[in-house]
């Protein structure tokens, strides 16, 4: 009788061909298929707040803002930086800049960052894991500049605060286990041979999430009006030329 | 009414001025005037024995005393200055109402009682106020009501300091005195186009005739004028001395032997200042060394000091002027012996209270920062605001976490910095030469125009392309100042990954100023 259960048993794992080695070898895509699906399990974290970012660049983020208790890695433009900063601060929620020492405070104001709910600390020098985790319990963003990633250990405590405080990060380097990383690509208008001047600045803000999810990307442009949406344009006519042919 | 003894100090501003630390240039004995909206609100003994006179435009009183030193008029330190000579008069008598900075009154009758009479009583307040502050002068006015005293002690001279009206004789003091001590220049006005000149003569219009075209305001006058006037004494008790300072038991070298040390001073200070129901929310903290240097600084906070504040800012301070002499290493450091506090412009505590629930949010917020400034320096935590310049460094101003924002009204400012700005601004711009399509540094000549098409950005051994560039527009910065006069030409330049650059000529060298990033 039992050795007619042990039996069963055998035969009942056996019937599963997909766990089997023998049976079926695991490639590296199965691998890499399953660790996705892991870390897209992993990335969902229900109820969590979203903090707002302006409505041009929302439709990077999947949640159409930045999600608490996450990292994210930029790259340096820092238009970006006021970018993703602009509606939290005018919302009241409370930014942290650390270690970035030439910021434009004059062109975060343009972009809409309500600069009395900033605070800046230029240079933390190796003060900055100490600082960094002072401000979390106040700050809602903070943006980190180009420090070297922590420990695994110190980061999976400082993702832990992160969590706990509700408040998102934004590092300059790149991070391991980051939600996504941000890259821009620019194009200024305006100037010539000598003539004009810088009018308009297009970007291309592009967000690469954990691998196994689809990039985003917008095109917005600043000008003198602050940050919009770029728009397609209609072809430009030519009207002295259309009448001279016409 | 209450009789009653008024001392007044001619010329306090400018005895004030003299005293504050503020105005080096302001010695005793340089002729001296304050200055507010174009016009000399005073001036020194010295600068009127040159012809200098209240009420003069100030380009008129350069003109008769070429030496004469100019000062901002300013209320609060003349206030602060006759605090300081308060606190000491307090030793004689407890009770005072001030009526402006300089002028004083005190009740008569204690006074009287206690130094025998009333003279003996006005002789030792101007001796007391002499002795506290040997730069004023001091005369006294005693009458029935403070308003006959006041008059009284203004119409004294140098040489009879003292001016006494007997009990009663207010009326037939003050009906020979002219009409503008009344202090109303409208009411005075047109009472001397009625062709009265004395109080006498506008008291004897009778109170029916002048309530009938004057209203309550002529009522008011008349009483003043008959010296009839019951306003009553409002004393107050003498302020609390703000300043304490702390000898250490033995000289300190170490920043944590002096903050270990001075710990439970600073909250007996907190305790006392606290009892007399004011909080410190601006402090001037003096720390004295063994070789007799001082050094000093005015920290402000927010909100208002706490003891572990008030030792935090005395450590930064400390490791502030340790680390400026560290660079000669090979000399004993100076060892603290004493610390002062000065709590400045003392503020109501009731005021601060923290409500049944607690400060709200944002004294967590300020608590945080407050803390990361003892991790970085005070300096390392910065608010920004932005404002109007030329150069992308001038586009927006730093100031320290807790200091209050020096606020400036600015118009438009003519060639100031077009929008969109650059959200990168190096905080020291950084040398770079820009090359042109011939090969050759790129100049600028005196008409404003580039030597040649600029074709390369080189830094160092890396180099970029440039692809389009505007400008190049010239300013000339605070010409009319040569130590900061600045002349410079702005150009912005793309580069081949079409990343806009802001730079700066200035004396044949480039430099990159800021980023369009």
């Amino acid at each position: 009788m039992d050795v007619d259960r042990i039996e069963q048993m055998f035969e009942y794992s056996s019937m599963s061909p997909a766990l089997t080695l023998e049976s079926h070898e695991p490639t590296r895509a199965d691998v890499q298929a399953l660790r996705q699906r892991i870390q897209v399990m992993e990335s969902t974290r229900v109820g969590s707040r979203v903090i707002p970012v302006h409505s041009a660049v929302s439709s990077i983020f999947p949640r159409g803002g930045l999600n608490t208790g996450s990292v994210y890695s930029v790259d340096s433009s820092t238009s970006l930086l006021w970018v993703l900063l602009a509606e939290a601060t005018q919302q009241g929620t409370w930014c942290a800049v650390v270690g970035m020492p030439d910021l434009g405070v004059a062109a975060a104001e343009e972009l809409g960052v309500n600069v009395d709910r900033l605070v800046l600390v230029p240079s933390p020098g190796s003060q900055w894991m100490a600082v960094l985790g002072a401000l979390i319990d106040v700050v809602g963003v903070c943006a980190l500049g180009a420090f070297p990633a922590p420990s695994e250990r110190a980061l999976s405590t400082l993702s832990g605060r992160l969590r706990e405080r509700e408040s998102t990060l934004l590092v300059r380097s790149s991070w391991p286990r980051v939600d996504a990383a941000l890259a821009v690509e620019h194009q200024w208008d305006g100037v010539e041979q000598g003539r004009g001047i810088l009018r308009e600045h297009h970007l291309r803000i592009t967000a690469t999430p954990r691998p196994g999810q689809t990039a985003l990307s917008c095109d917005v442009v600043i000008d003198h009006g602050g940050l919009r949406t770029a728009t397609r344009m209609a072809p430009v006519i030519d009207l002295a030329h259309h009448r001279k042919a016409g | 009414m209450a009789r009653s003894i008024v001392m007044w100090s001619p010329r306090w501003s400018v005895v004030a001025a003299y005293r504050d630390e503020a105005l080096p240039e302001a010695v005793p004995d340089v002729p001296l005037a304050l200055v507010h909206g174009g016009v000399l609100t005073d001036c020194s003994a010295s600068a009127a024995h040159a012809g200098v006179r209240q009420g003069m435009k100030v380009r008129e009183a350069h003109t008769l005393c070429p030496s004469l030193v100019m000062a901002a008029r300013d209320e609060h330190r003349e206030r602060r200055a006759f605090d300081r000579v308060l606190t000491d008069l307090a030793e004689y008598v407890p009770q005072h109402a001030v009526l402006a900075p300089g002028l004083v009154a005190f009740g008569a009758r204690g006074l009287e009682r206690f130094y025998g009479s009333e003279e003996a009583a006005g002789r030792m307040l101007r001796d007391a106020l002499v002795q506290s502050e040997p730069l004023a002068e001091a005369r006294i006015g005693i009458a029935d009501d403070v308003f006959t005293a006041v008059t009284a002690a203004k119409h004294t001279t140098e040489a009879y300091p003292f001016r006494r009206v007997e009990p009663k004789n207010s009326a037939l003091f003050l009906s020979e005195m002219p009409l503008d001590v009344l202090d109303d220049d409208a009411t005075v006005s047109l009472l001397l186009r009625l062709g009265l000149r004395t109080l006498g003569d506008f008291v004897n219009l009778g109170i029916d005739a002048i309530r009938e075209r004057l209203g309550v305001p002529g009522e008011r006058l008349f009483r003043l004028a008959g010296g009839t006037a019951e306003a009553p004494l409002l004393v107050r008790d003498a302020p609390e001395d703000t300043r304490e300072r702390m000898e250490l038991a033995e000289p300190c070298s170490l920043v944590e032997q002096v903050a270990f040390n001075i710990k439970a001073p600073l909250e007996r200070y907190d305790n006392r200042l606290r009892r007399a129901g004011v909080v410190i929310t601006r402090v001037r903290v003096v720390i004295g060394f063994d070789d007799g240097a001082q050094q000093e600084k005015v920290w402000t906070h927010p909100r208002f000091f706490t003891p572990s504040d008030l030792l935090d800012r005395v450590r930064w301070q400390l490791e502030q002027s340790f680390r400026n002499t560290e660079v000669s290493s090979d000399v004993v450091p100076p060892s603290v012996t004493w610390v002062e506090c000065d709590a400045l412009e003392p503020e109501d505590a009731l005021s601060h209270e923290p409500g049944l629930w607690g400060a709200g949010p944002d004294s967590r917020v300020h608590h945080v920062f407050s803390r990361v400034q003892g991790l970085v320096g005070a300096q390392g935590v910065l608010t920004g605001s932005s404002r109007q310049g030329r150069l992308a460094g001038d586009t927006h101003v730093l100031t320290t976490w807790g200091d209050h924002e020096q606020q400036s009204a600015q118009g438009p400012l003519p060639g100031s910095l077009p929008s969109p700005l650059p959200a990168t601004i190096f905080s020291t711009p950084r040398e770079i030469s820009l090359v042109g399509d011939d090969g050759h540094a790129v100049g600028v000549s005196s008409r404003a125009e580039l030597s040649s098409s600029p074709a390369w950005l080189v830094s160092g051994s890396s180099r970029l392309k440039v692809t389009s560039w505007a400008g190049p527009w010239p300013v000339w910065e605070k010409w009319w100042d040569p130590t900061r006069s600045r002349f410079v030409h702005r150009l912005q330049v793309v580069d081949e990954h079409g990343m806009g650059w802001l730079m700066s000529l200035c004396d044949q060298a480039w430099s990159l100023e800021a980023r369009y990033d």
